[in-house]
């Protein structure tokens, strides 16, 4: 009997050693962020690498507002997430009740459509993305962004709002029908204020998905001060050479850049596997 | 009984409002330039920018190209071995996070860090990581007496692929994780108690039940983690570039050089109408398997 408890006991310390191993090393580069952000520049390029700054330099997250151009960044980070948000809720909403409740002409192909487009990588047709946008003159534009991050963020939205629309009992819209709502207003006055939990989660992953956005926000903006952070901080480090970047400063942004969305992440963690794999055709 | 009849034809025709604005977005973001992604790709832009016809010819200069096949053999290995290792370390960490300890919860959201961070600062810190100078991987390796000189893992032609897939593998695995752990919790509990019961080994539990009533799910998350992977462009282009001397480059990022770097606006239209057809095989099968899945309740 000893002997199963003490073999029970070496594999609970065997179970709790693998835990931390695997934690140490998914958080390894993290905390590498943070230890750099903390240290003076000198001590970045200093060797042999510490991973606890000589001395703490907790001004670099003061300092880097004012030595690199990142306010500008964040700022338009916020208009363009914002202005995606508002475009791509009133746009999903009411397609995901249509694919939910509704029926109407194509439903089936056009759903198919839905599920298709979110596989192909916006960089397949950056080529017409980038000559349509400059045709109407949107390149260099806050609306060129929203309406990228709006278009290819939609299929994945939709899948989202409309799996929480199916949770919604039918009987709820039917007593509504009754009592005399149209459809449009069943929409906004039930189904709406019902499923407000599941309209945060697809905002939140609105957000999350057009702050880390890339490939539109380096090839469309040219203006330095119209560039989300994200760019802007890529660019500190393409426009210098190895040893010319102001590392610390590079990590203290990105400690910024990184802190909402991780805060984010874990508010909604129980719902992110679920609207990954979403939509099936039933 | 037709007047009800039309009554519904006309609803059918009403709600279609709804999705007019989807459908709006859609055709003219992403219809209309897939077509012209097609158009394209039969035409050379000459120096004076005029536009020729040029018929199959640059899907023959694909082919041709001896930079061609290292492309391919790039992205065949960015997104099998890539997606296989992903899924093989997300069955690991789900196991151990199935299990009941201490600080459970916490190490759950723990590993969904490297996924939330944006791709770019993931990419910045690794970069920084990787530096043969003031790197801190090297230190590691010099501290463990692995080696004498620095490595410079990016610049290498045979580290660089590695490398780059070590980060993308390093960001996607925890999410993996998360969804084969979900599907785990899915699978009723009294299926162990009776194995147990039966004297079955953990090994055994996990290859009679475990990996069994997992694997349509499963299955399903490989395909849309390799759809994923064949489209990843930011980590390969924020790292290395391809380079050195294409060593990394990967079909999308061939793409994007071509379109916007070589101004060969004509050849990146045709592997994007390659990418488009492969991309395709992959959807499909991510549909199919996705109506089959099975889910034990």
């Amino acid at each position: 009997m000893n002997k199963t408890l003490a073999k029970k006991n070496t594999l609970s310390l065997l179970l709790n050693l693998i835990v931390i191993i695997m934690l140490v090393i998914t958080l390894y580069p993290v905390i590498v962020m943070i230890s750099v952000s903390l240290k003076k520049l000198n001590d970045v390029f200093s060797v042999p690498v510490t991973l606890i700054p000589k001395d703490f330099s907790f001004e670099n997250y003061l300092q880097v507002f004012k030595k690199m151009n990142i306010t500008s960044g964040f700022i338009s980070s916020i208009i363009i997430t914002v202005g995606t948000i508002v475009l791509i809720t009133s746009i999903s909403i009411p397609a995901a009740f249509a694919f939910s409740k509704l029926d109407f002409y194509g439903k089936k192909p056009l759903y198919f459509l839905v599920l298709v487009s979110q596989m192909f990588a916006p960089v397949i047709i950056i080529i017409p993305l980038y000559s349509l946008l400059n045709k109407i003159n949107l390149i260099d534009t806050y609306p060129s962004l929203i309406l990228m991050n709006t278009t290819f963020n939609l299929a994945f939205i939709i899948l989202m709002l409309k799996s929480t629309f199916d949770s919604v009992p039918k009987e709820v819209g039917e007593a509504a029908k009754i009592d005399g709502c149209n459809s449009i207003m069943t929409l906004l006055r039930i189904y709406v204020p019902v499923s407000s939990t599941g309209i945060a989660v697809a905002i939140i992953f609105a957000f999350t998905r057009t702050w880390n956005e890339f490939l539109f926000s380096f090839t469309f903006m040219s203006t330095t001060n119209k560039k989300p952070i994200i760019v802007s901080l890529y660019e500190i480090l393409k426009n210098n050479p190895t040893l010319g970047v102001p590392w610390h400063y590079v990590m203290t942004g990105a400690v910024y850049t990184t802190v909402p969305l991780v805060v984010l992440f874990l508010l909604i963690r129980n719902y992110i596997t679920g609207g990954h794999t979403e939509g099936a055709i039933k | 009984m037709i007047k009800s009849k039309n009554f519904k034809k006309n609803d059918k025709l009403i709600n279609m409002l709804y999705i007019i604005p989807m459908c709006i977005i859609f055709i003219i973001f992403i219809v209309i330039p897939i077509l012209k992604i097609f158009n394209l790709s039969v035409y050379e832009r000459k120096i004076n920018g005029t536009l020729v016809f040029v018929g199959l010819q640059n899907f023959k200069d694909f082919f041709t190209n001896p930079d061609t096949s290292l492309m391919l053999l790039n992205t065949a290995i960015w997104v099998f071995i890539g997606t296989a290792c992903k899924i093989l370390l997300g069955i690991i960490m789900a196991l151990i996070l199935y299990r009941n300890f201490f600080g459970k919860k916490v190490a759950t959201a723990i590993i969904l860090i490297p996924y939330a961070m944006p791709a770019a600062v993931s990419c910045m810190i690794w970069k920084l990581m990787y530096n043969p100078v003031f790197g801190h991987i090297n230190q590691i390796l010099r501290d463990l007496n692995l080696i004498d000189k620095p490595l410079n893992f990016l610049g290498n032609m045979n580290t660089s692929l590695l490398a780059v897939m070590l980060v993308n593998i390093w960001a996607v695995a925890p999410f993996c994780a998360l969804n084969i752990l979900s599907s785990m919790y899915s699978i009723p509990t009294y299926l162990y108690e009776a194995a147990k019961l039966d004297g079955a080994s953990y090994t055994k539990q996990f290859f009679q039940i475990t990996l069994p009533l997992i694997s349509s799910s499963l299955r399903t998350l490989t395909i849309l983690i390799g759809i994923w992977a064949f489209n990843a462009f930011d980590v390969i282009f924020m790292m290395t570039q391809g380079g050195p001397a294409n060593s990394s480059l990967i079909m999308v990022n061939d793409i994007y050089q071509n379109a916007f770097q070589f101004n060969n606006r004509g050849y990146s239209a045709a592997i994007s109408v390659i990418s488009f057809a492969l991309l395709s095989i992959f959807a499909l099968l991510y549909i199919k398997s996705k109506n089959s899945e099975v889910t034990y309740e």
